[in-house]
């Protein structure tokens, strides 16, 4: 027999063997639900006309393709909707596993929670994958902050235009956060090449392949040249890096000075300030000093916080942030992240670093109290329960909140006032 | 039947697995007396510091009026039987007592140790050694141990220094990396050091000769808000105060929970941000409740 000739009976063999491992899928398929022959798809096909437009399209998703209705609907009854033989997690499951590998770094919501029509068109789409819509589209159909930062910045990261996936994994990521598929330096390392003219220059000559890029640049966009984040330390705007930075040695990046002492230099009016106070914020004063709360190259945020100040604050303080949480009433700076409105960030000459350690002078930048309580209130009241205290404002309210109306400190209709007016106690 | 049930109480008792519940003990405080103002009748402001003394003596650190009191408790009678002003501690956050008579004052305008002699004069400012490639030190808080040790939380540096009583370094620890901001230290008889982790809501203890760290409780945060200070008493057990919620925290000599006293609130027996408190030989507690601008002493008992 010719070589040639043994090529096509090999062939021939081959897709018999295929046919025939195909075959028992259809006649299972069949004979599970006593179909005739060949009726599989079809059947459906029937009723749902209207399907013939989705077979039409540029990805169908195989099981549709093959006429495998059944592989993920039941067709006579079911516990869910659509239809669907299992919960859409589990049916999606059953051919596509997880999609999250175990002990993932970060996982995209909406594979934890098994929507995976979120994203994917089950029958089929115009866009690969199955995707509902294609590119950034979809993504930013969700992570609408992106988009209303993308729509104002004027620089915008090239990849961010073409898509989304040219950094981030759609499902998960093994090793890093944001679902990116490598973390910062290294992602960023693909692209942008130390060696290329200018880098090396744009970073003043420090070794920065080691950082994390977005320490200083915003992966997306900014309105900053360089998509530096919107708040910029005037000395890095400057590419004055040696304000803060001694010479690089052997490529590692070393500081001039270590805790306050590091932003005296520019700062001295507001650390003296921060010094002749009787409370300062204990973090001002540790070996980190200003970096707890702000970065020392960009942020995001105004005055450089390393987040918002709900966030920031609550990262040491989340039992202020909790009882605000629990509050059967909201006060808005509390439930707001608006902090400063009634507490100085540095240091102040008031306990819990008040702005004022007169209440009312706080709380009156918001509440005309005068018109809210005819109460007497300061020297003209002494507090029943204790002979050392004025009635003021947090007399009867706690500002972070309580489980009681107006965040009292009692019912208001009765165990409140009863704390001192003990004499109308029945 | 009778005797079985008896035997099968005898041996249930004696066996080891009633040891555990025999051996926590619950304590309870109970409101002895409060100090709402000097001789003078001039209210206290502010007071966050107080510090046991011999007998039923003990200090405070009146830091609103900016000064110290030295208070004579008699039975539930608290008197001010002194007050040291001085003009180097403006604004005196924590305060304890020598074994002399003498006084150690932490200031907070100047977040400095200073030592009052037992006549009530200014006795220079304490020398905290700088580390090697380290921020000056910056104190937060003090403690006073066995021969009048003087145990210190620098917070510039992130360790606690333990200096004999004339000043020459024995040894200093290093908080863990994984602590989040030092507030307060305390040391028993034996000499242990606790350091209270506020921030990671933790106690770290360091024992006698020891050089490092090592995690005494795990995370109390479901059993305190904001924890603020700390004190051993002679058996090794503690008592956290949780500035946020009222109230005070005890644990056992090994971390573990042992209950929770007092709670938020104006009247006796209440606390609002407690400050600081000291836990005496003879079984007296003594809370300076700050933001209830008074201090206040319980006798603990179980």
């Amino acid at each position: 027999m010719s070589s040639r000739r043994r090529g096509r009976v090999i062939l021939a063999v081959a897709v018999v063997v295929v046919a025939a491992a195909a075959a028992p899928v259809r006649a299972q398929e069949d004979s599970r639900f006593h179909l005739k022959p060949g009726a599989t798809g079809k059947v459906c096909l029937g009723c749902h006309v209207d399907f013939e437009e989705v077979l039409g399209r540029a990805s169908v998703h195989t099981p549709v393709k093959g006429g495998q209705c059944t592989g993920c609907h039941s067709p006579h009854a079911s516990d869910h909707g659509k239809m669907l033989a299992a919960s859409p997690d589990a049916v999606c499951a059953t051919c596509h596993g997880t999609m999250a590998p175990e002990g993932a770094a970060s996982v995209h919501e909406a594979v934890t929670q098994g929507q995976c029509v979120s994203c994917h068109d089950p029958h089929g789409s115009p866009n690969k994958s199955n995707l509902l819509r294609a590119g950034k589209d979809l993504c930013l159909q969700c992570h609408a902050a992106v988009k209303a930062s993308l729509d104002s910045a004027t620089h915008r990261h090239v990849p961010v235009d073409r898509d989304c996936l040219e950094c981030h994994d759609p499902h998960a990521s093994k090793d890093s956060k944001a679902l990116l598929r490598k973390a910062p330096p290294s992602l960023c390392l693909d692209c942008h090449k130390p060696g290329q003219a200018g880098f090396a220059q744009a970073h003043a000559g420090f070794p920065v392949t080691g950082a994390d890029c977005t320490s200083c640049h915003d992966p997306h966009g900014s309105s900053n040249r360089a998509i530096l984040w919107a708040t910029v330390h005037e000395p890095v705007g400057n590419r004055m890096c040696g304000q803060c930075h001694g010479e690089p040695d052997a490529g590692k990046v070393t500081l001039k000075r270590t805790g306050i002492d590091l932003c005296r230099g520019c700062h001295n009016d507001l650390i003296l300030e921060i010094g002749s106070r009787n409370r300062v914020h204990w973090p001002v004063m540790d070996g980190i000093a200003c970096a707890n709360c702000h970065e020392p190259h960009a942020s995001r945020t105004p005055s450089l916080l390393a987040a918002q100040p709900k966030q920031l604050c609550g990262s040491c303080h989340q039992d202020s942030i909790a009882r605000q949480d629990r509050s059967l009433t909201k006060h808005p700076p509390v439930d707001e992240g608006e902090c400063t409105l009634c507490h100085q960030p540095h240091a102040s000459d008031a306990t819990l670093l008040r702005a004022s350690d007169d209440d009312r002078e706080i709380c009156g930048a918001c509440h005309d109290w005068s018109g809210h309580t005819a109460h007497p209130l300061g020297e003209a009241a002494t507090d029943q329960r204790n002979p050392n205290l004025q009635v003021t404002c947090t007399s009867c309210h706690r500002s972070h909140g309580t489980s009681f109306k107006f965040f009292a400190h009692g019912d208001v209709k009765g165990g409140l006032c009863m704390q001192c007016h003990t004499q109308i106690t029945r | 039947m009778k005797s079985s049930l008896v035997t099968a109480a005898a041996i249930l008792l004696t066996s080891p697995l009633s040891t555990p519940l025999a051996a926590a003990e619950i304590l309870k405080l109970r409101h002895t007396a409060t100090i709402y103002a000097d001789a003078g009748d001039v209210p206290l402001r502010v007071p966050q510091g107080v510090g046991c003394g011999p007998g039923d003596t003990f200090l405070v650190a009146d830091s609103g009026n900016g000064r110290v009191l030295r208070v004579q408790l008699s039975g539930t009678l608290a008197q001010v039987t002194g007050i040291v002003k001085l003009p180097e501690i403006p604004y005196p956050i924590r305060v304890d007592g020598g074994s002399d008579g003498s006084m150690v004052v932490l200031d907070g305008r100047r977040r400095a140790l200073a030592r009052v002699r037992s006549d009530g004069s200014f006795g220079g400012w304490i020398d905290v050694p700088r580390p090697e490639e380290g921020p000056a030190p910056v104190v937060r808080s003090f403690a006073l141990g066995p021969g009048d040790a003087l145990v210190v939380a620098d917070v510039a540096a992130g360790r606690v220094v333990q200096l004999t009583t004339s000043g020459v370094l024995e040894r200093v620890i290093d908080l863990p990396g994984e602590a989040r901001g030092l507030s307060d230290v305390a040391v028993d008889a034996r000499g242990s050091i606790f350091a209270l982790d506020g921030v990671g809501r933790k106690v770290w203890v360091a024992r006698s000769g020891e050089s490092a760290f090592a995690p005494l409780s795990g995370s109390l945060s479901e059993d305190l808000d904001f924890p603020g200070a700390i004190d051993a008493d002679a058996a090794g057990r503690l008592m956290v105060t949780d500035l946020a919620g009222g109230g005070v925290v005890i644990l056992g000599p090994d971390g573990s929970f042992r209950g929770r006293q007092s709670a938020f609130g104006w009247k006796e027996g209440f606390l609002r941000y407690p400050a600081d408190l000291c836990w005496s030989r003879r079984g007296l507690v003594v809370i300076a409740d700050r933001e209830n601008q008074r201090v206040q002493v319980f006798a603990v008992g179980e």
